[in-house]
């Protein structure tokens, strides 16, 4: 491998790093929002939280991408930067498929345990935080991970806007000199980051496997 | 005054009256027990005590604080600072414990000590240590809900509940999810409650517990308090049809079973 390969790869393998942190970061608590929005008893504000999960499920992340990249400049009038924009596709889009899979933790945690928060005093709130979300966290790590690890490969999406991730410079690596190994190259990173992901959340059940 | 007073409560589930206006009052260091059909209510009322449910009309007060009031067919409930302090002088035991399983036993009973009461961390452990070993239930204290037994687990929540220092305490069907032989365990640690004088409301199907060790038993039926005296009277020689033929019924069901 050329040290000039090497360098671009190990620089873009920090771009996708980058993208995978930035995105984990913001759409985590996000997605939590999302979850409560959509969970809302009111009609306004749950069915438009409901449109918007429906959009952002429904459509390709790469025209996503492309439309957070390129739409503003034509309705306002101006553009984010590529690494911004693509960071922003990211969350809205993720935030909606982790508010999914809270939903669906939280709705697996009895109401019994609400109501036991309620009767010792606790309010709504740390009921929650101390009670619920604990045992909706334990319920949902083998979907997170999943999501995860489609994360890390969804970044080589960031390519069609022009973000330097692993997938745009492996593939512009391989036809610049006509050879396939730039991209057998990129295949092993992405296995590789996805190895200390799967590992990560094997480990984290691990450790809340102390109670049922 | 008494401790608990209800006046005329109605409670509505959609179109169904579940409390078609209930009244009762409970005092100081009486045991109330609460029998009857299932579907009768009591689960119900137990709630809107509790503050689980809300009522549709009526009145509450606990400890000479107004829970909820109805003013011209307005049902109106007390500020969130009284309800709060309600809520602290009120206890719950549910029928399918509702323990905490992602905390520790000791945990379980210390949580709401530390947090609500903001009670510093070593006083609610000792406190927790001591109503443990008062359920006999010491060496436990480390354990995780799922380790424990169904009557083990009656006798955590009932420590939980303890460690507020409530000045009632609910039982809803304590024993209803337990083993036969289980139920006794628990019946044992209501009784030596009852010697304590705490004050204490308990829906349950256990006559024999209720004959023994209530003060005084209400019978409900369809959502009214059909009679309400001493556990000899209803119990014992009940003089309503619908009490003896409940009674019959539930002698034959216990019997069959």
């Amino acid at each position: 491998m050329s040290p000039v390969l090497l360098n671009s790869l190990a620089s873009s393998t920090l771009t996708l790093c980058l993208i995978f942190f930035l995105t984990a970061v913001l759409s985590l608590p996000l997605g939590l929002l999302v979850a409560f929005g959509r969970m809302s008893r009111f009609k306004l504000l749950s069915e438009p939280v409901r449109f918007y999960q429906l959009v952002m499920r429904g459509t390709p992340l790469i025209l996503q991408l492309m439309f957070v990249y390129f739409a503003p400049y034509y309705i306002f009038g101006f553009s984010f930067k590529r690494f911004t924009a693509c960071i922003v596709g990211f969350t809205i889009n993720y935030a909606a498929y982790f508010a999914e899979i809270y939903r669906g933790g939280i709705a697996s945690i009895p109401k019994g345990q609400y109501e036991a928060g309620r009767v010792l005093g606790f309010s709504q709130r740390q009921t929650f935080l101390r009670i619920i979300l604990p045992q909706v966290i334990k319920g949902i790590l083998p979907p997170m991970g999943s999501e995860f690890m489609t994360l890390v490969k969804d970044t080589a999406l960031a390519s069609v806007i022009a973000v330097p991730e692993v997938f745009r410079v492996a593939s512009s690596a391989a036809s610049r000199s006509f050879s396939t190994w730039p991209l057998v190259y990129a295949g092993v990173i992405y296995f590789l980051l996805n190895y200390i992901v799967e590992f990560s959340f094997h480990f984290a059940e691990k450790k809340l496997d102390y109670y049922r | 005054m008494a401790f608990i007073e209800a006046k005329n409560i109605k409670k509505n589930f959609g179109r169904l009256e579940v409390l078609k206006g209930i009244s009762l009052d409970v005092r100081e260091g009486e045991v109330l027990a609460v029998i009857g059909p299932s579907g009768s209510g009591k689960s119900t009322l137990l709630r809107c005590l509790t503050q689980l449910e809300t009522i549709g009309s009526g009145e509450i007060s606990v400890g000479r604080v107004k829970m909820a009031g109805t003013e011209n067919g307005r049902c109106r409930y007390a500020p969130a600072g009284d309800l709060h302090r309600i809520q602290l002088m009120t206890g719950l035991v549910f029928q399918n414990f509702h323990l905490f399983p992602h905390f520790s036993v000791l945990r379980n009973i210390t949580e709401a000590p530390v947090h609500v009461l903001k009670m510093p961390p070593e006083e609610a452990r000792e406190k927790a240590l001591f109503l443990l070993s008062k359920m006999s239930l010491a060496e436990k204290a480390d354990c995780y809900p799922y380790q424990l037994s169904g009557g083990q687990q009656q006798r955590v929540s009932i420590a939980r509940a303890l460690a507020l220092n409530p000045k009632v305490l609910f039982f809803d069907e304590p024993t209803s999810a337990l083993d036969p032989e289980l139920t006794g365990e628990i019946l044992k640690v209501i009784r030596d409650l009852a010697r304590e004088k705490m004050t204490m409301m308990v829906v349950t199907h256990e006559m024999a517990f209720a004959r023994d060790v209530a003060d005084r038993v209400i019978f409900m039926d369809q959502g009214v308090v059909i009679e309400d005296g001493a556990p000899d009277k209803i119990l014992v020689s009940p003089e309503n049809e619908r009490i003896k033929a409940f009674l019959n019924r539930f002698g034959e069901e216990n019997w069959k079973s």
